[in-house]
């Protein structure tokens, strides 16, 4: 397939879709009410804020131009994957707590307001009473699942077929054992659904919904010695429709994943209340700007391969490959005294730490990737690898002057940024960077 | 701060269709595709008069920066579906449908960066430089991620356009 073929081939996959005809009224209308926003929050009119809540409130339906749908036929979409639960008795070992019950649903009730997707207009037109799906005690305290009718149409921000839909929202206890939304979903074209959630101030719970699929779940990615990674997923057990797994103390629920077995690329469900962060915003690379370093006479030639030859050995070792994989931005490349090629970078997957590895590719062309673990930034050299074979180290620090010796021999020529040095229990390396001068003993 | 005039609905009007079809590319889903342009549009209403340069560079920049996080916050708001077919392009049916469907398909199961990286340089047809700079990484990761992701595209999709051409 050639680059042209390619081309031609996306562009009449996508010839037949068309703007909207009123896409400019709706972006204006969107933009309009964003300027809004924002004029409000500038002038930070707090005392003003409850009397136009009450304008919403009261405006609310008319504004929002549902008052059409609330006559209009109430026929189930057929590709409402949360249907099912509206049609089950209450389960779980509150069930019949009705106490409880009521405060999950007036929970449910009092959230939509604040909800992320209640600008999408899902809470608009609600059709019968809340359900209580599943009620339980969990480690991580009560928790429930409530389910509700939408009708669900086109939006500012949602963009679906008009139907009956089920909205889900997936409820534990705060600290003080108030009862709390974690996360509210609806089956968006386009998108997965969320299955499970942690629920749990002090001790927590993951509680994951059965959805007919043998299902594991895993705490945190596995680093080996041998710079492979892999999650190790433990199946989940179903009891009344749900699993609930207690987590440890000091469980990090940004690392947990839930999948389908056998796990495989794709296999991913999703679970409301694991704090991922905000990535777009958050860089955690040790070295977040493009560069090449060479590491010395023949490496230039590989200039042009290194990347991809760092990128595929580490994908090569990395199973059940991650929702957010995060690639080097800086490659350090060369040869090793016996011929081997090699390239250094950094690789982060998920919410976990970036780590450092070596990839050392023989003559033959075996490959092998040796780690170089978390990186400390404000360590001298926060890229310190010990190669294997005697091939010496590679060491790295972005905008320093690398230079080594052996015992009291003489200094070799500095070199930027990165340096290959030969392998000796008295190697030392000399770290200077903006007139100080740091050195390091390589054991 | 002013609304944008008549400059604003004719940039709109000239480009919505290209940037659209970019984000069914990139997402595999025209509904998701619309949701993601009319929000670029209204981030670029906002920012109109303070826009420097070209507003499609923009637009375009702020396409792949949503996709991205529409990804990255998939914990929140997910793109594997439960129900077969939930999540698979919507595409009309037109001739050749399996054909594009299954190329889509084939995009949508690229890591998210590889398929930017195809869908910019061999769609948008920008250059590796500027591809690099509107995924904020470098010319050689430009490189690596396309060579990586016509391999795997040439492994998913061939058979299936080799049968359509019979």
């Amino acid at each position: 397939m050639s680059d042209i073929d390619l081309q031609h081939r996306m562009t009449t996959s996508v010839e037949t879709v068309d703007a909207p005809s009123d896409l400019v009224d709706r972006v204006r209308q969107g933009g309009a009410r964003r300027l809004r926003r924002r004029r409000f929050i500038a002038a930070a009119a707090v005392a003003l804020s409850a009397v136009v809540v009450a304008d919403v409130a009261t405006a609310g339906p008319s504004v929002m131009g549902g008052r059409d749908d609330t006559t209009a036929a109430a026929v189930p979409a057929t590709d409402d994957p949360y249907r099912f639960l509206l049609n089950q008795p209450t389960r779980g070992d509150l069930a019949n707590d009705q106490i409880y019950l009521d405060q999950v649903v007036s929970t449910w009730d009092e959230s939509h307001e604040k909800s992320l997707n209640q600008d999408r207009g899902i809470f608009d037109n609600l059709r019968g009473n809340p359900h209580v799906a599943w009620a339980g005690r969990t480690p991580g305290g009560r928790a429930a699942i409530v389910v509700q009718q939408s009708y669900l149409r086109k939006h500012d921000n949602l963009q679906i077929a008009k139907g009956l839909y089920t909205l889900i929202g997936f409820i534990g206890e705060d600290a003080d054992g108030h009862s709390t939304l974690i996360a509210d979903s609806y089956p968006a074209p386009g998108a997965g659904l969320i299955t499970g959630f942690v629920t749990g101030s002090r001790q927590r719970a993951l509680v994951m919904l059965d959805t007919g699929q043998k299902v594991g779940w895993s705490s945190k990615r596995i680093y080996a010695d041998d710079g492979s990674s892999h999650l190790d997923y433990a199946p989940l057990k179903f009891t009344d429709g749900i699993s609930v797994v207690p987590l440890r103390a000091g469980t990090d629920v940004r690392t947990i994943m839930v999948s389908v077995l056998p796990a495989g690329k794709f296999t991913h469900l999703f679970v409301a209340g694991t704090n991922w962060p905000d990535t777009s915003t958050r860089e955690s690379r040790l070295w977040p700007t493009a560069a090449s370093w060479p590491l010395g006479p023949g490496a230039e030639e590989m200039r042009n391969s290194a990347a991809d030859l760092f990128g595929k050995t580490l994908d090569d070792v990395t199973a059940q490959y991650p929702l957010l994989a995060i690639d080097s931005l800086w490659h350090a490349y060369g040869k090793t005294a016996n011929g081997s090629r090699l390239v250094v970078g950094e690789f982060a997957m998920d919410t976990d730490a970036t780590r450092v590895y070596a990839v050392l590719q023989s003559p033959t062309g075996k490959t092998e990737v040796v780690p170089g673990g978390i990186p400390d930034p404000s360590a001298p050299l926060p890229v310190t690898i010990r190669l294997p074979n005697d091939q010496g180290w590679v060491v790295a620090r972005r905008g320093a002057r690398l230079s080594s010796r052996v015992g009291d021999g003489a200094w070799s020529t500095p070199r930027e940024n990165a340096a290959l040095v030969a392998e000796n229990p008295k190697t030392e390396a000399k770290v200077e960077v903006a007139g100080s001068v740091q050195i390091v003993q390589l054991r | 701060m002013v609304a944008p005039g008549d400059d604003f609905d004719i940039f709109v009007r000239g480009t919505s269709t290209r940037l659209l079809r970019t984000a069914v590319l990139l997402t595999g889903d025209r509904s998701a595709g619309e949701d993601l342009v009319q929000e670029v549009y209204e981030r670029v209403y906002v920012r109109w008069r303070q826009i420097r340069g070209a507003p499609e560079a923009y637009a375009r920049k702020a396409l792949t920066n949503l996709v991205a996080n529409r990804w990255r916050n998939r914990s929140r708001k997910p793109e594997v579906a439960l129900a077969d077919h939930h999540d698979r392009p919507d595409l009309d049916g037109a001739d050749g449908f399996a054909i594009r469907d299954q190329l889509l398909i084939a995009l949508q199961d690229l890591p998210p960066r590889q398929r930017a990286v195809i869908v910019l340089r061999y769609y948008e047809d920008l250059t590796e430089v500027q591809t690099a700079e509107i995924l904020r990484c470098s010319v050689g990761t430009v490189k690596s991620q396309a060579s990586r992701a016509l391999g795997k595209l040439r492994l998913s999709t061939e058979p299936v356009i080799q049968e359509g051409l019979r």
